[in-house]
């Protein structure tokens, strides 16, 4: 009786914060979902929750006004595909090749690839070496430079070592070379990992404005979704500081802080909608592993 | 064999870039860099004066050279296009054209790499900053001998303020707009903004001091307590990062009449004094503790809200506010159909006998964006030749005014804006994009502009921005508050205009305070809320002493000397140059 009232309260308690913190989570959102759907000059005047007050798609309409929208759209997504399936071929490779205790040169390696993490060349040199690389306005400058991520590899490399080497031991006897081994055992019980990998590579490439900004803002042929935005939303917020105080103009801008809720929504969505098939993939690769062990 | 040479390759190639960060790093940080880089500045003028030389001969023939040719220019306005009308007319005139280089984000660091990696547009739209740090890597060169002969007409629109182009080392290396005119902008207001309404319902008193300020919205306050069920607030200010400066600072410098050099108060024999410890601060800070205490000074004036949205509501009866800092909230109130909401701009003084010299204007534009040449530019005659095509009144015509019966119509003389533009700018926010009205980088003016209110040759204004075009812009409650106090526009209740060679704040801050600086900028912002929200006058003389002392400590004297010595040798240097 006293048991069951105190798990009664313990659930009731559970769910209310659980609920509060999901609550907390989404709101920002919906908040956002609902600015962007209202009026620019009705958003001033505050008060906009979770229900747009004055209607409007306008916010939208501007976002997608800006030329070359659909193409910078569509180079993000080639982007963000062959950039992680690159990267993510790449750093399974020097992933592997490290866990292997046979590998000679592993925490030489290891030294080299972790120094990185921590001291880099700067802004500057980084900026010339890419230049002298000819890699400037040049559609590989976003993919080569990411190919391989230090913290991706550690990341893959300590749960290829937690494998137990029977695994690869009893392959190895069976007569499996090396390349069999990695695609054919470890990779097939490294899903997991894998998509987790995938992800953090993938949304960064869908993310990424800044290398498009310093070594391809002068080809306008290369520009990506992130750095179209960014234009739209820094010109629009230029503009406000720019016209006020000016009788010239007359006619309303919309206000940055629409455009911007706007604009959230426009990258925010795909991304949303990848993330429940992923998730799907995530439980599978899980119990995939469980099972080999 | 063959790895090991390829190794070694890599090895060579990566030392060789190392070493060009290196290099290129510490010239990029070296302002004052004089002795390596003297070389490079040195052989810049040698290879353009011989271009220059080159096309002597031709320009001697009186038609210039109108082969087409097409410069680049970084701009951060993703909008400016070359394809408008008033910019093909300027290429049909010139045979320039200009390529936009878009900088979006942070153009700062954009700047430094392009000057790393040598690698920068024709025509560098620079701050004067990054004009030192470029003209120190010669990558930008003088142009002096160029304007003696290609550019007539930006000698004869400066007129005597030609050498404040000068750098000190007596070569111009940047070209930006003069002011020629004698008058406030048309469009220029006081900075405290009151609700029409207060005035109105008050019968249009004359405001003219801070204390008849108080008692306007004290009295409108006890009669109209809620605003759309919220309460209304007497006197709003803001807090968040720069805007403490605009709410806290400002109204102290204009309230006292002086011209506006940020924090600091010029005295008359030459010392410069950190504002918010001064007496004019204290008996400000006074004014907003007793509208505090009296329940009309914001509640959330030390919270990060912004203050437009309060604005926006209506709910403000009066604030310091310049036009840009209110944003669109007075469209916002136009467009919810509370124009009596909409505020007069007006000066307010500390007392009676204030003399107002805070309408100050520099005779020219420095401190701003403006154009240099770099080394790299094919015929830097070419570009010289635009830039006075643009300062000729033929070149400010088409950049101001636009094209003749598009944009505007001539009558018994006199330019008026074309009925069409003005219904397209109602509606449209980007016609001025569309025609090419805008431009980069020349200044406080688009396209070397030279000020609203000043005169061509013809005896017309230079620029369409007049009385009578602000005038019809206000809407009727406007127009009614103007009248009951017998003006036209808001311009007219300032002061008339006072000369001043420049202000404090566009001068490069001294590196060797900028410590105690930022201390003192934040013992301020610590403090001041409490001496604004003291509940009697012994709290409000102790927060007052607590937070002068806390300045004092941090080192005032130390930033208050290096200011002044800041101010006189800009003084010194302006005196000198415009004497020679």
């Amino acid at each position: 009786m006293n048991r069951a009232r105190g798990n009664y309260a313990f659930n009731t308690f559970n769910y209310v914060l659980l609920a509060l913190l999901g609550f907390a989570t989404v709101f920002p959102f919906l908040n956002l979902l609902a600015i962007s759907l209202n009026d620019t000059l009705d958003t001033m005047r505050g008060g906009i929750y979770f229900l747009p007050r004055k209607w409007t798609l306008l916010n939208y309409e501007i976002i997608f006004r800006e030329n070359g929208l659909l193409m910078a759209g569509v180079r993000s997504v080639i982007r963000t595909v062959l950039g992680t399936t690159l990267g993510l071929f790449c750093t399974t490779l020097l992933a592997y090749a490290l866990s292997r205790k046979e590998f000679f040169l592993r925490k030489q390696l290891n030294v080299v690839l972790v120094l990185t993490m921590y001291i880099n060349g700067g802004l500057i040199p980084t900026y010339l070496l890419i230049r002298n690389l000819h890699l400037m306005n040049h559609f590989a400058v976003y993919i080569l430079p990411l190919l391989i991520s230090v913290y991706n590899v550690i990341i893959m490399r300590s749960y290829f070592e937690q494998l137990p080497d029977g695994i690869t031991e009893s392959a190895k006897i069976d007569g499996a070379s090396d390349f069999q081994v990695l695609f054919r055992i470890v990779l097939q019980i490294s899903l997991p990992v894998l998509s987790t990998i995938a992800l953090f590579i993938a949304v960064g490439h869908w993310n990424s404005w800044f290398d498009n900004y310093l070594y391809a803002s002068r080809n306008q042929n290369l520009s990506l979704l992130q750095y179209t935005l960014q234009k739209v939303l820094i010109q629009s917020a230029n503009e406000i500081v720019s016209d006020n105080g000016h009788a010239n103009v007359q006619a309303i801008r919309n206000n940055p802080e629409s455009i911007r809720a706007a604009i959230t929504m426009v990258v925010t969505l795909p991304i949303l909608f990848v993330y429940p098939f992923l998730q799907k993939y995530f439980v599978k690769g899980i119990t995939i592993g469980a099972m080999k062990e | 064999m063959k790895m090991v040479k390829r190794k070694y390759g890599f090895a060579l190639g990566t030392s060789a870039v190392l070493l060009a960060g290196l290099v290129t790093g510490c010239s990029g940080n070296d302002n004052e860099g004089a002795s390596p880089s003297a070389s490079q500045t040195e052989s810049a003028p040698a290879s353009s004066s011989a271009a220059a030389s080159g096309s002597a001969s031709a320009s001697a023939a009186p038609s210039q050279d109108l082969t087409p040719i097409t410069y680049t220019i970084n701009t951060s306005d993703d909008k400016l296009t070359w394809e408008s009308p008033i910019t093909k007319k300027l290429t049909e005139k010139t045979g320039v054209s200009l390529k936009y280089d878009l900088t979006v984000g942070d153009q700062f660091q954009k700047w430094d790499l392009w000057l790393a990696s040598n690698d920068y547009p024709d025509i560098i739209s620079l701050d004067p900053k990054y004009t030192q740090k470029y003209k120190d890597a010669g990558a930008i060169i003088p142009l002096n001998d160029l304007i003696d002969q290609y550019g007539p007409h930006i000698k004869e629109k400066f007129g005597k303020y030609y050498n404040l182009l000068k750098d000190k080392d007596g070569k111009i290396y940047a070209l930006y707009n003069v002011n020629a005119s004698q008058e406030a902008s048309p469009d220029a207001t006081g900075n405290f903004i009151i609700q029409q309404d207060v005035l109105k319902e008050a019968g249009y008193p004359q405001v003219k001091t801070l204390d008849q300020l108080y008692e306007l919205i004290k009295a409108y306050k006890e009669k109209h307590p809620k605003v759309d069920g919220k309460d209304t607030i007497g006197f709003a200010a803001a807090m968040l990062s720069y805007t403490m400066n605009i709410s806290f600072n400002n109204p102290i410098v204009s309230s006292n009449g002086w011209p506006d050099n940020g924090n600091f108060k010029v005295q008359d024999n030459g010392d410069v004094n950190y504002i918010p410890v001064t007496d004019d601060a204290k008996s400000y800070y006074k004014f907003l503790n007793k509208l505090y205490r009296d329940g009309l000074f914001d509640k959330e004036a030390f919270s990060l809200d912004s203050i437009q949205a309060k604005i926006s509501q209506g709910r403000v009866l009066a604030a310091y506010a310049p036009g840009w800092f209110l944003g669109d909230s007075e469209k916002a109130l136009r467009a919810a159909g509370k124009p009596g909401s909409t505020y007069a701009h007006l000066p307010i003084y500390a007392n009676e006998n204030v003399d107002d010299h805070s309408n100050a204007m520099t005779p020219t534009a420095g401190g701003g964006l403006s154009w240099t040449i770099s080394a790299g530019a094919k015929n830097p005659e070419r570009i010289i030749q635009f830039i006075d095509y643009l300062f000729s009144d033929e070149g400010q015509v088409l950049t101001q005014w636009g094209i003749e019966s598009e944009d505007y119509t001539v009558q018994d003389g006199k330019r008026t804006v074309a009925e069409g533009l003005l219904a397209q700018r109602s509606s449209d926010p980007d016609v001025d994009y569309k025609r090419g009205f805008k431009s980069t980088g020349t200044g406080g003016m688009p396209w070397f502009g030279i000020g609203n209110g000043a005169k061509l040759a013809d005896g017309d204004y230079a620029t369409p921005l007049t009385k009578d075009s602000v005038v019809q812009t206000y809407d009727d409650t406007t127009k009614a508050t103007l009248a009951a106090y017998g003006k036209q526009v808001w311009a007219d209740f300032l002061p008339p205009v006072n000369f001043v060679p420049g202000y404090l704040w566009q001068l490069t801050p001294p590196e060797s305070v900028k410590v105690q600086q930022q201390k003192i900028d934040d013992a301020w912002r610590k403090n001041l809320p409490k001496i604004v929200m003291s509940k009697s006058d012994d709290e409000f003389e102790s927060s007052w002493t607590t937070m002068v002392g806390s300045i004092q400590k941090s080192g005032l004297d130390d930033m208050n000397k290096a200011y002044t010595q800041l101010w006189a040798d800009f003084n010194a240097t302006y005196e000198s140059t415009i004497g020679g």
